[in-house]
């Protein structure tokens, strides 16, 4: 039984369409989904629902329940097209339907259902491939779909029987923080938290969190998944320490299960899921470019061993991000871009920026402070960087409005949190230099990456907030213009350049700067370099103030033509107020000719560096609690109070390699293909080919005795 | 320079600014100032691009000393960068830099931005990096009037930009309507008549000595080391009529900025070795290289013959050895009367070259049913030395050039055995000379192609051409090309090519005496001589090709 995708978008379209334009989801109470007890009982459908979302409901619950377990062998074609998101759920919160059905009490019921909606979803399927499977204009199916589903609803009702609900729950929240130089920084964050074991294969209801990954998790035996799409650079120097940081182009990284017996075939066939899922080429990921650190990547969520030969890494430096991305992004969203926080996603404006990076981190936690059972954690986010400059003509004021060109109307209806953060700490000990409008109902102080921050916080659940205006606009405006060009330095940042000319060798320069006065701390760094850079060891130098610095710690694995590429981890110690260059001598290789891009002039890319560190604080932080703390701090929880985890990526290289002019050759090899074809090759064959007439030869000896036994036998002879 | 009013007027402008000290030690004191110590600070601000991961910049560089010499490019540059912060479309960062001490602080910026140390200058300051540099303009405008821009392309040791980057300011400045010359000369409309051949021809002397000095004629010039293409262009007040207003300027560079901005790859695959009579036009090193392949053969064919002479002595034994130093000794040089003999002849066959296919058409029209261009046609396919006796032609109605063939001819020679001995650092010496050999050979009109002309014939035939010249290159008389060859029956043409490049080779590999002219001897073939090629060397270790 293959399940099929329905056309969820279009589904969720045309529930859009349909809503009632007084705001449906506004006017109704505010629901609680993560909080308190789920409910249990027996699941009571109102036979009089409004058909079309009856239907849909139906539809998207069947296709829940006869959802079985992921057949692992099955390849990632037919997986992708499996494990499209299931359609908006619950319109109408009051209506709820918790739990599955599998396990329910309709005993009888549930096999009738299951047969009916495996005959029903065939057509489902035939409408979402007609009609299209990402692209708008497939919105008239949902009402056929609704037909479809009438008279599933009536088998509904007798398969209704008793779930044990698990709980999950959606908190949404968007962070707006102005950057030193004046740049603005809006990081969003979706975190679904669901109390169900992925991996025991026994879920197959899914609620909140996104079908498509939830089965991902389960069938491949994925422990943590870490993917971040990025365009642009985290200019750490002027723009500080991002809340969360992930390098140019894409990134991945997953843990896999100890049960996992062939992690490289699990990491091969996640990676070209994950491509059809993002629409990204992560199929590009292959052992050329996939490392195994050692020291870098920790597990971030429940993990009970650091067994690093489950871990893969892999970026992919020259991935370009864009709206192709963003839109399975935004489809993995409970409410979508429709409703929430993430209506201000859109794409048109979050292309228009000076960073965009959209990221997905699935980690199990413990479900509760004793941690006996694990529940799993869904973190979306998306960070984007507005220029104010090139935008506002020289003002740094900004409001939401003028960013993402939307206001903030509601929160999303399945969310139990949605919430606006505002970084306005004062700067330079002056305080209020900022004035934010509407004025916010609390202000948190919190400690976040060494640093006492202040934040406005609307609440977007808030009755209160939608009183005075429909929508919420957040404003800042500047009190007095910025003049100092004097940035405030991040203690931890890097620089990395390629130095030396010509095309024969090169060096890789890492300038690591340590700015804070008096504490030294120590700093993984993880150097992946593709393997035509045959990188020399023995040249490898680390100079602070100008002594050598031996790494405490190094991991090098070298490189393999076309299998591996060259990995470096070093623990450098980082003396206070210190600049730390770490050179690595390399020779350009000369590829095979068919190994060079189609744009070989262009240069090859060296991904990012990685840096982690422990940094410690300037001003001593509580221990805070990290699930109830409001930001994000919470992905990278801090050891104790005196430091704070900084991950940081360098820039990528673009390093030329020798390359042959693919034009020349290419004209000479038409040119005399053609003309050995058509001169020689006829010339000569007219020239060797000799023409005698064949004489009927009576043959060999072993002819005539053939013919000789086969004239006894009677056939005809040779 | 106003380092700190840079610094704030670049910041205000929303770059990302850095500035860079340096100072340098020099060798002989200033001209000016009369100073060993030159300090200096170079202040540059990045334009970051938006969704770029800073691997790529472009470079806007602006030379600016004390006074007001070059205030108006400083302005440009700031009004420029002011204008390209707002815009998005950026896919590479752009650097505007503002050099002090003219190369000198050129050379400290770039050698910190590939950290590398060249010349002993020492910098400071963190430097800000914008990845790989694709492309660089430098900017001089000497007076806040422009009437014409100025184009240098000349690099350091004679290297050269692509040729596309120097197209693309050509194809703005038609676009604008802005005037541009090369070293200082307008280019003629004009292309058939004498003296814009002699224009063109002196506009491209002036690029080969430009580049033979090996300076480079600007800011841009010690950028192509680092494999970045660069030119200088240079605002002009030549006191015209008509002036062009900064916008027009502007446009051009922003233009250029665009475009280059738009590349996917660095560029590449056109032209790196050219020389140009004018703006539009250029020689290619396909046209130029073969003459100087050829010069370079003659040394290989000398070579060979001396390596034959060596095995030969071996076998001969020891008083064959003796006979042929007794031999050398008495032998004589040659006089410059020998030379013209060749020359007549050679002269005579390219003029019967070229005039023979006119001919030919003449007749051909007249006697076969054809019209004047099929007979054209016809005549390709039979003479297929139409091209070659042009090319022969042609020298002859430059004087200067021929002159200037006999009287360098030993250096120009010598030269390219220096070549291996001196490691040219990036292959820019090569260029340079090449460009010396080619000036010498390559100076007629029909070469001057306008640009995206596939010039296929000319590659092809020029080998025949520098074959049937060389007798008339050196200086030694040439008997076997004289005298008819009675004894040479069985010797291949193959041979005589190698005979006449060796002797070419040889003689002015020697130490060159003022000669006494003596009439050459005749040349009396041996009669081993006559074999196969192992035999070709005469007893004796005596080349008859090469001694009189």
């Amino acid at each position: 039984m293959s399940t099929k995708s329905l056309p969820s978008a279009c589904a969720r379209q045309s529930l859009a369409a349909n809503r009632p334009s007084s705001g449906c989801p506004k006017a109704s109470p505010v629901f609680k989904v993560g909080g308190g007890s789920p409910r249990g009982g027996p699941h009571k459908m109102d036979a009089l629902a409004p058909g079309w979302s009856a239907g849909l409901r139906l539809l998207s619950l069947g296709r829940h329940s006869q959802a079985g377990a992921f057949p692992p062998g099955s390849g990632p074609a037919h997986f992708i097209r499996s494990s499209a998101r299931q359609p908006v759920r619950e319109e109408n919160p009051r209506r709820r339907r918790p739990g599955p059905h599998r396990e329910g009490g309709g005993g009888e019921a549930a096999p009738v259902l299951r047969r009916r909606v495996s005959i029903a979803t065939p057509e489902a399927a035939a409408i979402g491939r007609a009609t299209g499977s990402g692209s708008g204009g497939r919105c008239g199916s949902g009402g056929m779909l609704a037909a479809a589903g009438l008279p599933l609803l009536l088998l509904l009702l007798a398969a209704a029987g008793p779930g044990r609900a698990e709980r999950d729950a959606l908190r949404e929240e968007l962070l707006l923080s102005p950057l030193p130089d004046g740049d603005v920084a809006a990081t969003f964050q979706f975190r679904t938290r669901w109390d169900a074991d992925l991996q025991r294969g026994g879920v197959s209801h899914y609620r909140l969190f996104p079908k498509a990954l939830g089965r991902l998790v389960a069938a491949l035996g994925v422990r943590e998944l870490h993917l971040a799409l990025t365009q642009g650079f985290w200019r750490t120097r002027v723009w500080g320490q991002p809340p969360l940081q992930a390098p140019a182009g894409a990134e991945l990284w997953v843990w896999f299960q100890p049960t996992v017996t062939d992690v490289d075939k699990a990491w091969k066939e996640l990676s070209n899921i994950l491509s059809g899922i993002f629409c990204a080429s992560l199929n590009f990921i292959d052992s050329t470019n996939t490392v195994t650190p050692t020291a870098s990547f920790k597990p971030l969520g429940l993990a009970n061993g650091t067994d690093h030969h489950l871990l893969r890494y892999a970026v992919l430096p020259r991935e370009v991000v864009c709206t192709e991305n963003l839109t399975p992004w935004k489809k993995l969203l409970p409410c979508g871009s429709k409703a929430g926080l993430a209506v201000l996603l859109k794409a048109e404006r979050l292309f228009h920026s000076s960073y965009h990076s959209q990221a997905v981190h699935i980690r199990p936690i413990c479900r509760d402070a004793s941690c006996l059972a694990v529940s799993w954690e869904l973190r979306q986010t998306l960070t984007v960087v507005f220029d104010t400059f090139s935008s506002g003509q020289g003002k740094k004021d900004w409001s939401l409005f003028k960013m993402f060109s939307r206001t903030l109307t509601d929160a999303c209806p399945l969310a139990s949190q949605s919430k606006v953060y505002v970084d306005i700490s004062p700067k330079n000990k002056e305080k209020e230099l900022l004035e934010v409008t509407p004025p916010p109902a609390t202000v948190h102080e919190a400690i976040v990456q060494g640093d006492k921050r202040t934040y406005a916080i609307y609440d977007l659940l808030s009755p209160s907030l939608f009183n005075t205006s429909r929508s919420l606009n957040v404003q800042l405006k500047w009190k007095r213009p910025q003049d100092s060009s004097d940035l405030p330095t991040p203690i931890l940042h890097a620089q990395r350049y390629v130095s030396g000319y010509g095309l024969q060798t090169g060096e890789i320069s890492t300038l690591i700067y340590n700015t804070h006065p008096y504490r030294a701390f120590p700093v993984i760094l993880l150097e992946t370099v593709p393997w035509y850079l045959r990188l020399y060891v023995h040249t490898l130098t680390i100079i602070t103030k100008g002594k050598e610095n031996k790494p405490s710690y190094i991991h090098y694995q070298p490189a393999q033509d076309r299998r591996r590429p060259h990995l470096l981890e070093m623990l450098i110690q980082l003396p206070a107020n210190s600049v730390t260059k770490i050179t690595i001598q390399f020779e350009r290789a000369l590829l095979k000719w068919t190994e060079y891009t189609p744009d070989p002039n262009h240069g090859f890319y060296v991904s990012s560096s990685v840096l982690s560190a422990l940094v410690p604080s300037v001003i001593a932080m509580k221990d805070v609690d990290v699930e109830q703390s409001p930001l994000f701090t919470s992905l990278f929880p801090s050891s104790d109070g005196s430091s704070y985890f900084v991950r940081l990526y360098t820039e990528p290289l673009l390093v030329n390699l020798p390359t042959p002019d693919f034009s020349m050759p290419y004209n000479v090899i038409c040119l005399t293909c053609t003309v050995v074809a058509v001169c020689y090759g006829s010339f000569y064959n007219l020239l060797t080919r000799t023409f005698h007439v064949e004489e009927p030869s009576r043959g060999g000896l072993a002819k005539r005795l053939a013919n000789i036994i086969r004239k006894f036998r009677g056939v005809p002879p040779l | 320079m106003p380092v700190a009013w840079l610094e704030k007027t670049m910041w205000t402008l929303g770059l990302e600014v850095h500035r860079q000290p340096f100072s340098r030690t020099l060798p002989f004191p200033d001209e000016l100032r009369e100073r060993y110590m030159v300090k200096g600070t170079n202040v540059y601000g990045i334009l970051r691009a938006p969704r770029a991961a800073s691997t790529e910049a472009l470079v806007l560089s602006v030379p600016c000393s004390e006074g007001p010499h070059n205030n108006q490019a400083v302005g440009l540059m700031l009004a420029l960068a002011s204008y390209f912060r707002g815009q998005i479309y950026w896919a590479k960062d752009i650097i505007f830099l503002v050099n002090e001490h003219d190369l000198l602080g050129m050379e400290a910026w770039l050698e910190a931005y590939h950290d590398v140390n060249l010349t002993e200058i020492q910098s400071s300051g963190t430097l800000g990096r914008a990845g790989a540099i694709q492309a660089a303009i430098a900017l001089e405008l000497s007076s806040d009037v422009v009437t014409s821009f100025d184009v240098a392309v000349e690099g350091l040791n004679g290297q050269l930009p692509n040729l596309d980057l120097l197209n693309l300011f050509h194809a703005f400045c038609q676009k604008n309507g802005l005037l541009c010359t090369i070293q200082g000369k307008l280019p003629r409309s004009d292309w058939d008549s004498l003296p814009a051949f002699a224009h063109s021809l002196q506009t491209l002397l002036l690029m080969v000595l430009a580049q033979a000095s090996g300076q480079p004629r600007g800011d841009h010039g010690l950028f192509l080391r680092y494999r970045i293409e660069a030119i200088t262009l240079r605002g002009i007040n030549s006191f015209r009529q008509y002036k062009y207003d900064m916008t027009t300027v502007g446009k051009t560079l922003e233009g250029m900025f665009r475009k280059l901005n738009n590349l996917l790859e660095r560029l590449h695959q056109s032209y790196f070795f050219y020389l140009l009579p004018s703006l539009s036009r250029f020689v290619s090193i396909g046209v130029y290289m073969p003459a100087f392949g050829f010069l370079i053969l003659v040394l290989i064919l000398k070579a060979l013959d001396l390596w034959m002479k060596l095995s030969k002595s071996e076998t001969g034994g020891s008083e064959r050895l003796w006979d042929a130093d007794h031999a050398t000794g008495e032998e004589s040089r040659p006089g410059l009367l020998a030379l013209v003999p060749p020359l007549v002849i050679c002269h005579a066959a390219g003029l019967a070259l070229y005039f023979l296919p006119v001919l030919g058409q003449h007749v051909a029209t007249q006697h076969f049913p054809v019209s004047e261009s099929e007979a054209v046609v016809v005549l390709l396919w039979g003479h297929g030395g139409v091209w070659v006796g042009r090319d022969l032609e042609e020298h002859q109605i430059h004087p200067p050039a021929l002159g200037r063939d006999t009287s360098h001819q030993p250096r120009l020679l010598q030269a390219p055995s220096n070549l291996p001995l001196n490691p040219s650092r990036d292959g820019a010496a090569t260029a340079s000379l090449a460009n010396l050999g080619q000036a010498l050979t390559t100076l007629t009109p029909n070469k001057f192609l306008p640009r995206s002309h596939l010039n296929l014939h000319f590659f092809s035939l020029k080998p025949f051409h520098l074959i049937l010249w060389l007798p008339s290159l050196i200086q030694s008389p040439s008997p076997a090309f004289l005298e008819p060859l009675e004894g040479l029956e069985g010797a291949t043409i193959r041979t005589q090519g190698a005979c006449w490049a060796a002797r070419a080779g040889c003689q002015p590999m020697a130490s060159f005496p003022p000669t006494t002219p003596s009439p050459p001897k005749p040349f009396s073939p041996p009669p081993a001589w006559a074999g196969t090629w192992g035999a070709m060397s005469p007893p004796q270790g005596q080349d008859p090709g090469c001694s009189p």
